[in-house]
């Protein structure tokens, strides 16, 4: 992005709340405020037009970096902050733009000053890392060109420099502030340095946006992966070659297919969806993903479609049986008439080419899944994803073979939890709230400090819903949160994951909200999206046909006459 | 490139940092005139104009490029 492109994204028309974020830095922030807003704004922008939102960056006052982070965190709400440490903050000695003398003892007396002004720093930003959303740029600008060392060496006096700095991220990150990673590059403009006192060349600060926005505003990951086998996940046709000649090993030249089923299982691992589309005969396919020097475990590939039908048609099954958007999936495959096949058939669908004869091509692809994947922390969630997927299929099946679905629903031995409590913040909640399309009442989106602002209000509630029945658990699967008002509650966002659909959950969470607020009528702000219609469903159920948007009242009498029988034990 | 496109993209650049402006007013605009072209805008102006024309600005011209038409002749002069 050019400062002008910057510039320009930011004044675009924009509707909604400001996105309000404090950077905090020691220098002039100048060129990196109008980045960060532009960068911002197109984040905010790509994830819908209805999250299109201005963006307001306020600064602090040059050269008190620490004094800076105070006030921000010091200040009325929960607004992000990005905070940017140079060199000069960590000891002023070690900036080009002032002066001093140089002293005797002058390397330890700046070990020993950064040491304390680090952890100075450290505790300001760990204390305060649980209670709002903190990202953390570690410094870019070069160390002063008079420090005793030969050309090229590190010397001991920086590297413990270094090393102090890295305690210092380290600390930070462990208590959930983002640390960016460092930037490749030309970084250092000592002209506009002296001149304005903005150490960066306009390319560099471009780059440190994009990362601090990237960490302040990640994308949605994708949620599903779904791979071709022959000259993908192994190397040869298994078909033609058999079972037991497909390879993936450094001896067989086949190492970058064993590095693919590395990814693949590293990803299932943190929750992604895995599945396969191949063109094959499904006996020698089992045969060959039954083997014992497979690297990924088999039984985190589902579901396996292998047939000789278009791959598009496979695609739709994966997506119905993971019951996810097919915009939500990514598709790989060596063959680059199969990928024109689904991109044709299924736009949605992001379509990655498997370069099989190019190792170095083949990493690229690895980084660019990685990060298309990307989150930042497992949760048990994401470990239960794939097992409770199949598990719903194994359901489906059980009730389309007999018994009916009150039979089988009452002998699901279903114990459903409701979590009432706001405090510690879990991120759970928001990731459920900011990603589930179907099941959500009106399709709103939380920014993370607007979220803490409403669990801080003392009239908010905050139900988080885990389930758990025969087939396993799912783990947390819904969040309602709402408002309570004279004689109601007003229910301002309601989600539940589509892997806990058909199990009347929805019911019980609702009965539950009755009880737990003692309310007489329960307000919903009720919008249809494009997506939510297995939630009008049951609004139609409930209270009749319902119009486009709430919001609906729904008494606590005509609940109770209009709800399904419920088996689940609920507490 | 031609003058024309010259003060054209020039204009552009003036016009991100103060976009209500019509063009007249642009052409015109110093800092001696404009109510908002301060210091920042002078710094933000001097970017753009690097980014647009890949140049460098002098420290010591940082002072006199302080107008539109200041601007204009420092583009339009050849340089070694």
């Amino acid at each position: 992005m050019t400062l002008r492109e910057a510039i320009l994204a930011a004044a675009r028309p924009a509707h909604g709340a400001p996105y309000r974020l404090q950077l905090c830095c020691g220098f002039e922030p100048l060129h990196l405020v109008s980045f960060l807003k532009g960068h911002l704004a197109e984040r905010l922008r790509g994830a819908g037009p209805e999250q299109s939102r201005p963006v307001a960056v306020s600064t602090g006052v040059f050269g008190d970096l620490p004094g800076n982070v105070e006030r921000a965190l010091a200040a009325e709400g929960a607004e992000p902050l990005a905070v940017v440490v140079e060199w000069t903050d960590v000891d002023p000695r070690l900036g080009l733009r002032e002066g001093y003398r140089p002293a005797l003892d002058l390397e330890s007396s700046i070990i020993g000053d950064a040491t304390a002004r680090l952890s100075a720093l450290e505790r300001l930003l760990t204390g305060a890392a649980a209670g709002r959303r903190i990202v953390l740029a570690l410094p870019a600008t070069p160390l002063p060109p008079w420090l005793p060392a030969l050309a090229g060496q590190a010397s001991a006096f920086t590297l413990g420099l270094k090393a102090r700095l890295a305690g210092f991220a380290a600390a930070c990150a462990a208590a959930g502030v983002r640390v960016a990673e460092p930037l490749s590059g030309a970084a250092y403009e000592l002209r506009t340095h002296l001149l304005n006192g903005f150490p960066y060349v306009t390319a560099h600060a471009d780059l440190l946006a994009a990362s601090l926005a990237g960490l302040l505003l990640p994308p949605a990951p994708a949620k599903g992966l779904i791979t071709d086998l022959d000259n993908t996940v192994w190397a040869g046709i298994v078909g033609d070659d058999g079972p037991s000649n497909v390879h993936w090993s450094l001896e067989k030249h086949a190492r970058v297919h064993g590095l693919y089923q590395q990814l693949l299982a590293g990803l299932a691992a943190q929750g992604v969806l895995v599945g396969v589309a191949s063109k094959n005969d499904p006996g020698p396919v089992a045969e060959a993903l039954a083997r014992a020097d497979l690297l990924l475990p088999s039984e985190s590939l589902f579901p396996v479609e292998t047939h000789w039908g278009p791959k598009s048609e496979s695609i739709r099954r994966i997506a119905r049986a993971w019951n996810i958007g097919l915009d939500a999936i990514v598709f790989v495959d060596d063959n680059p008439i199969e990928l024109e096949e689904v991109r044709q058939a299924i736009p949605e669908v992001e379509c990655h080419l498997f370069p099989s004869g190019d190792s170095n091509a083949a990493l690229e692809l690895f980084g660019k899944l990685r990060a298309r994947f990307a989150r930042e922390k497992v949760t048990e969630e994401d470990r239960l994803r794939a097992a409770s997927l199949r598990n719903a299929a194994q359901l489906e099946q059980e009730s389309l073979d007999g018994g009916g679905k009150e039979s089988l629903l009452s002998g699901l031995e279903a114990r459903i939890t409701l979590n009432f409590a706001q405090d510690p913040f879990d991120p759970r909640s928001l990731e459920l709230l900011n990603k589930t399309n179907q099941f959500n009442l009106n399709g709103r989106r939380w920014e993370e400090s607007e979220f803490r602002a409403f669990l801080s209000d003392p009239k908010a509630l905050l139900a988080v819903v885990s389930y758990e029945d025969r087939f396993g658990a799912l783990g947390k699967i819904a969040v309602a949160a709402g408002l309570k008002q004279d004689d109601g509650l007003y229910l301002k966002s309601w989600v539940m994951s589509c892997r806990a659909f058909s199990r009347r959950i929805e019911y019980s969470t609702l009965r539950a909200l009755f009880e737990r607020s003692g309310a007489g009528a329960i307000r919903l702000d009720w919008q249809a999206t494009a997506r939510n219609n297995p939630v009008r469903q049951m609004l139609d159920a409930l209270c009749g046909p319902v119009p486009d948007s709430g919001p609906l009242a729904l008494s606590r009498e005509h609940f109770d006459r209009c709800c399904p029988a419920l088996y689940a034990a609920v507490s | 490139m031609s003058e024309a496109s010259t003060r054209q993209r020039l204009l552009e650049c003036l016009r991100t940092v103060f976009p209500a402006e019509k063009e007249e007013v642009l052409a015109a605009a110093s800092a001696a005139t404009h109510p908002d072209w301060d210091s920042l805008a002078q710094v933000t102006l001097i970017t753009l104009v690097e980014e647009e024309f890949a140049v460098s600005v002098p420290e010591e011209k940082y002072g006199e490029l302080t107008s539109f038409q200041a601007m204009l002749a420092y583009l339009e002069t050849p340089r070694a």
